[in-house]
């Protein structure tokens, strides 16, 4: 009886792929979105380079962040002295990257519920780094 | 103490607003029943009236702490942060109708806890105790 499961030398692997190579490629349509990833990324924003990609107006927010935790998002223009607009635009970003959490607070007025700002640990290792 | 930051500067918003009213207001009030020690968010007691708060930012530990609760007798008000967690808690704890110290459990927003509060006590002025129900 033929062993199915007998090993293969090279030469028979490289040949059996031959034909991948010479045969027509018909592009997947599920996989046009896809690319190629070169090396495996990490999400977590306190890993060594994200740190250095901060700006001077990202830095100024999270220090305020890091000093003041739990304010309302309204306050922290003044705090950090920027512009509303700025932070509008940054804050997105911030929270994407992993430095600061939003957490909702509804009163019992109505309303849209105050959003306070939380400082993750990357944002405290950040600024302590930044003030020594 | 446990919890994540946001629970936690709830519970001291809770723990500040509670010891307006009651002489005596701890956050991380440790019992044991049982031989099981567990811990409420804030209790406050004055004379008689005693109250228990727990904290949540999520549904997950609802029923439990109203369990806690149930096991000590203590009336428990439950503070959530917003009014959708509110009704997701409030549609949990229906079905069990547990009454902790004899009363339902009140789920309240941080924002309503002081009205609350002076609505709740007015009830214990000698003047005011027929009206109170049961």
């Amino acid at each position: 009886m033929k062993d199915e499961y007998r090993a293969i030398t090279d030469r028979e692997a490289d040949a059996s792929i031959e034909l991948l190579k010479t045969g027509n490629v018909v592009p997947a349509r599920e996989f046009f979105g896809c690319y190629d990833i070169d090396e495996v990324g990490t999400a977590f924003a306190g890993s060594g380079d994200s740190l250095k990609q901060v700006t001077h107006v990202e830095l100024k927010f999270l220090r305020a962040v890091v000093k003041y935790p739990m304010r309302r998002s309204s306050e922290y223009p003044k705090l950090a002295g920027i512009s509303p607009n700025t932070l509008l635009k940054i804050r997105p970003v911030l929270i994407q990257r992993g430095f600061i959490r939003e957490n909702k607070l509804e009163t019992s007025n109505r309303g849209r519920a105050a959003v306070l700002l939380e400082p993750l640990e990357p944002a405290k290792q950040l600024v302590g780094n930044r003030e020594e | 103490m446990r919890g994540d930051p946001f629970h936690n500067f709830m519970v001291e918003d809770v723990q500040e607003t509670a010891s307006k009213f009651f002489i005596f207001a701890c956050p991380e009030y440790r019992f044991s029943k049982n031989g099981v020690t567990n811990y409420l968010d804030v209790f406050a007691r004055q004379g008689l009236i005693s109250l228990a708060f727990e904290v949540e930012t999520t549904s997950r530990h609802a029923i439990d702490n109203a369990r806690k609760a149930l096991s000590v007798g203590i009336p428990l008000w439950i503070v959530v942060p917003t009014r959708r967690l509110k009704s997701e808690i409030t549609r949990k704890l229906k079905p069990l109708r547990l009454k902790p110290g004899g009363e339902p459990i009140k789920i309240l927003l941080l924002g309503q806890l002081e009205q609350e509060l002076t609505n709740y006590l007015s009830l214990f002025i000698p003047a005011n105790t027929q009206n109170r129900k049961e």
